[in-house]
C-alpha cells in the first residue's frame, strides 16, 4: 500500500515520551473577540426574549381584560407557568453571555488554528492547516451593523467538518483567512 | 488506455430505458395524488387517462434528449461530462479528486444487462455523478481508468500504446487479490439472524408489558364484581395475547432483518489486495465497491452477543464522502468477519504500523455512575404515578440490578489505546463496537465539556475525519489534552496525503 512514511523517524516510537514535550494549547493565549462582538449578541437575546415573552405576556394580560370571562385565574396560572420557564431560559442565556462571553477566543499557530467558545458547554476545535479545503468569509445584516465578520474554514468529507469563528473585526478576519490560506497551500 | 472513452460519447442506446423507468417512477410520484383520487372519484379516472399518456409522451420524449444530451469522455487527467436537457451542465472531474468508483445494476438494468457507474468526489457539498449505462467491460475498463489514478497514489498509469485490447491494457499494477471473506446461503441466514432486531424485540416486549400492566389496573376495578375464577381465565387470556404477540413481533423482526440482509449481502463476495477492498454484493440490486486501501478513513468492526456465538464481526469500511449521512451510498460493510479475516484486514491496511506498545486511556470513574443514573431515569415514571404492587416493584428492582451490571461492563468495556500511529477505540458489552484509525486521518478534534464535567475534571473529545466523527467520552481533562495535543502533533507533522 502505497502509504508514505508519516515522519523521518521509526514508526515505533513511544508516544509516552513524546507528549511531554509537545506544544500544548495554552489557556492564556486565546485571541478576545472585540467587545462590540459582546454588544451584537446582548442585543440579540434581548430581541429574542422580547419576541417570545409574548408568549406568557399577552396570557397574562387578557387574563385582566373581558375578554376572558370564564376561568381568568386558569390563564393566570398558565401564564405563570410559561412566565417562569421563560425568566429561567434567558437567565440562564444571559448568564452564558456574561460568563461565556471572555472565554471565546481563537489561537493562530503556525500549523493549525484553535477556537474556544462556551461557558455552560465550553467547545475547544482546532483544525490543522494541512486539512484545510477552503475558507470563506461571511456577514450577515446584524454582523454588518455592528462590523462584525464570521470566517468560516471548511474542511473535507461534508459541510459538518468545519470551523465556524463568528464575530471578527472585519480586518481581522480577511488578515487570518489569507494566512489560513496561504498556510493551507504550503502544507497542502 | 483512453481510446474508447478518448472522444465525447453518449451511453448505450438501451440506456433510454434507464432514463424513461427513473423519469417515470419521479413522475408516478408527482402523480400520486391524482392515482388515489382517481380511486374515489370517477371523474378523476378521465383525467388520470390523459395525465397518463401526456405523461408517457413528455417522459419519451424527456428521456430521449436527456440520453442524447448526455456526453462523456476522458480527457487527460479529467472525466468530463456534459448534460442537462433545460440547464446545460459541463463537469469536470480531475482524477485526483476522485474518492471511489462503485458499478452497481439495479433489476432494469440487469435484464438489460447494463452496469452503472458512481464517481464520488468527497467534494463539500457536491454530489457524486452517475454514467448510467454502460456494458459490464466498459464499466470496467473506466472504472480501472479512474480509479488506477487512486490505486497508485496520484500517477498516472502509463498505458503501452502497442496493446489494442483495453481490457489488458487498463489492468492495475499487479495486486494479487485473495478471497475474504465469501458468504454462503447458510452463513448468509446467520448474518441474518444475529442482527440488532433482537433490541427492536425487546422495546416492543416492554411496550406490551406496560399496556397489559394499566388495562390490569382498570380490571382490578371491578375486580370485586367477578369470581376469581373468571377473573384468572381473563388475566390468563390476557397474557397468553400479550405473548402471542411478542412471539409474532419478534417473528415478523426476525423475518424483517432476514430479507434486508439476503436484499443487501446476498452472493457477497469480499476481496483484499495489497492495494483495495473489492466487495460484491446484492441480490436485486448488486453493488461492486472497489476502495483503495489508502481512501479508507477508518475501519469500524461491530458485533454484539448473539455474533459471539459463532464468533464473526461486521466490519465497515467508511471513506471520505461529499456529505455526512447519506443513506447507503458510500457505506461497504463486510458481515461475517472471523478474527483470522480480521488479523489480515489490519495487517494490510495498517501495515504493521498498528504493533509496538501502545499506551491506553481509560474513562474517568465518574461515567460509571452518571450513565447508571441516566438509565435508571426510566424508574420515574412508575415512582410519579403511584400505583405499586409488589410486581412493580419486582420488576424496579430487577431493572436497578441489570442496569448496574450493564452500565458496569459498558464502562469496563471502553478504552482507547494508540501506539502513536493507529487508534483503536473500543466500547460496547453487548453491543461491541470497536474502531480503528490512521491518526494522521484526523482533520479536526474538538474537546467538549459542560459545567459539571468542569466540576469533576473530565471531558468528551470528538476525533473528525472525512468520513465522519467519533467521540471519546469521560476521559480525565488531562489525558483528553493529551490526546488532543498528541493527535495535533501527528496531523501536523504528516507529509503526505490522507484522502
Amino acid at each position: 500500500m502505497p502509504v508514505e512514511e508519516p515522519t523521518p523517524t521509526a514508526p515505533f516510537e513511544n508516544p509516552v515520551l513524546d507528549t511531554r514535550d509537545l506544544p500544548r494549547l495554552d489557556p492564556d493565549t486565546f485571541e478576545r473577540l472585540p467587545p462590540r462582538f459582546h454588544r451584537f449578541r446582548l442585543w440579540g437575546v434581548v430581541i429574542a426574549a422580547l419576541v417570545t415573552s409574548a408568549a406568557w405576556l399577552v396570557p397574562w394580560l387578557v387574563s385582566f381584560t373581558e375578554l376572558e370571562a370564564s376561568d381568568p385565574m386558569a390563564l393566570r396560572r398558565l401564564a405563570m407557568v410559561f412566565g417562569s420557564i421563560w425568566t429561567l431560559l434567558f437567565g440562564l442565556l444571559f448568564l452564558e453571555e456574561f460568563k461565556g462571553f471572555p472565554m471565546r477566543g481563537y489561537v493562530l499557530r503556525d500549523k493549525d488554528l484553535t477556537y474556544r467558545a462556551g461557558w455552560m458547554f465550553r467547545k475547544v476545535t482546532t483544525i490543522p492547516f494541512n486539512r484545510i479545503q477552503h475558507s470563506e468569509i461571511s456577514q450577515g445584516p446584524l454582523g454588518r451593523l455592528f462590523r462584525v465578520n464570521r470566517l468560516k474554514i471548511y474542511t473535507a468529507g461534508g459541510s459538518t467538518s468545519d470551523l465556524s469563528i463568528p464575530g471578527l473585526d472585519p480586518e481581522v478576519a480577511l488578515r487570518l483567512r489569507d494566512f489560513v490560506n496561504g498556510q493551507a497551500q504550503d502544507h497542502a | 488506455m483512453h481510446e474508447a472513452f478518448a472522444a465525447p460519447r453518449r451511453q448505450e442506446l438501451l440506456g433510454l430505458i434507464i432514463f424513461f423507468v427513473e423519469n417515470v417512477r419521479k413522475f408516478v410520484r408527482v402523480l400520486f395524488g391524482l392515482i388515489a383520487g382517481a380511486a374515489i372519484s370517477p371523474k378523476l379516472f378521465t383525467y388520470l387517462w390523459v395525465a397518463v399518456i401526456a405523461g408517457v409522451v413528455i417522459n419519451a420524449t424527456f428521456s430521449w434528449l436527456q440520453y442524447r444530451r448526455f456526453l462523456f469522455h476522458v480527457d487527460g487527467d479529467a472525466l468530463r461530462i456534459t448534460k442537462g436537457v433545460l440547464v446545460r451542465e459541463n463537469i469536470t472531474i480531475p482524477f485526483d479528486r476522485i474518492q471511489t468508483v462503485h458499478l452497481h445494476q439495479n433489476v432494469v438494468q440487469r435484464i438489460l444487462s447494463l452496469t452503472g457507474v458512481k464517481v464520488d468526489t468527497a467534494g463539500s457539498g457536491k454530489k457524486e455523478l452517475q454514467i448510467h449505462a454502460l456494458k459490464r467491460g466498459e464499466a470496467q475498463a473506466l472504472q480501472r481508468i479512474l480509479q488506477n489514478y487512486a490505486l497508485a497514489d496520484g500517477r498516472p498509469v502509463v498505458p503501452s500504446p502497442s496493446e489494442e485490447d483495453p481490457k489488458t491494457v487498463t489492468e492495475a499494477p499487479a495486486a494479487p487479490s485473495e478471497t475474504l471473506v465469501k458468504l454462503s446461503l447458510g452463513r448468509l441466514l446467520l448474518v441474518g439472524l444475529t442482527q440488532n432486531h433482537i433490541r427492536n424485540g425487546l422495546v416492543a416486549v416492554g411496550f406490551l408489558v406496560g399496556t397489559y400492566s394499566q388495562f390490569d389496573n382498570w380490571v382490578e376495578q371491578a375486580i370485586d364484581q367477578i369470581d376469581e375464577d373468571t377473573l384468572a381465565l381473563a388475566r390468563t387470556f390476557v397474557l397468553a395475547t400479550v405473548l402471542v404477540g411478542v412471539l409474532v413481533f419478534l417473528a415478523a423482526s426476525v423475518l424483517f432483518s432476514i430479507v434486508q440482509v439476503v436484499l443487501r449481502y446476498y452472493g457477497l463476495k469480499a476481496s483484499l489486495s495489497s492495494q483495495s477492498f473489492t466487495v460484491v454484493a446484492g441480490l436485486l440490486k448488486r453493488n461492486e465497491h472497489t476502495i483503495p486501501l489508502r481512501k479508507v478513513q477508518f475501519l469500524e468492526w461491530r458485533g454484539n452477543f448473539l455474533r459471539r456465538i459463532p464468533g464473526f464481526e461486521t466490519v465497515r469500511i467508511v471513506q471520505g464522502r461529499s456529505q455526512e449521512n447519506v443513506p447507503g451510498a458510500m457505506n461497504v460493510s463486510i458481515p461475517a468477519v472471523f478474527p483470522e479475516q480480521t488479523v489480515r484486514i489490519v495487517q494490510q491496511v495498517f501495515e504493521g504500523q498498528h504493533e509496538g506498545p501502545a499506551e491506553v486511556l481509560l474513562p474517568h470513574g465518574y461515567a460509571r455512575y452518571l450513565r447508571f443514573g441516566f438509565v435508571l431515569l426510566p424508574l420515574m415514571f412508575p415512582l410519579l404515578m403511584g400505583g405499586f404492587n409488589p410486581w412493580l416493584i419486582g420488576c424496579m428492582v430487577a431493572y436497578t440490578a441489570l442496569a448496574w451490571v450493564w452500565t458496569d461492563k459498558y464502562h469496563r468495556s471502553v478504552s482507547l489505546e494508540s501506539n502513536g500511529h493507529v487508534l483503536v477505540y473500543q466500547r460496547g458489552w453487548a453491543f461491541t463496537v470497536r474502531t480503528v484509525m490512521h491518526v494522521h486521518k484526523l482533520q479536526r478534534i474538538q474537546i467538549h465539556q459542560n459545567f459539571l464535567h468542569r466540576r469533576r475534571g473530565v471531558a468528551h473529545v470528538t476525533l473528525f475525519t472525512a468520513g465522519g466523527s467519533r467521540t471519546v467520552r469521560y476521559l480525565s481533562i488531562d489525558q483528553a489534552r493529551e490526546l488532543y495535543d498528541y493527535a495535533l502533533y501527528r496531523v501536523e507533522s504528516f507529509k503526505g496525503s490522507w484522502m
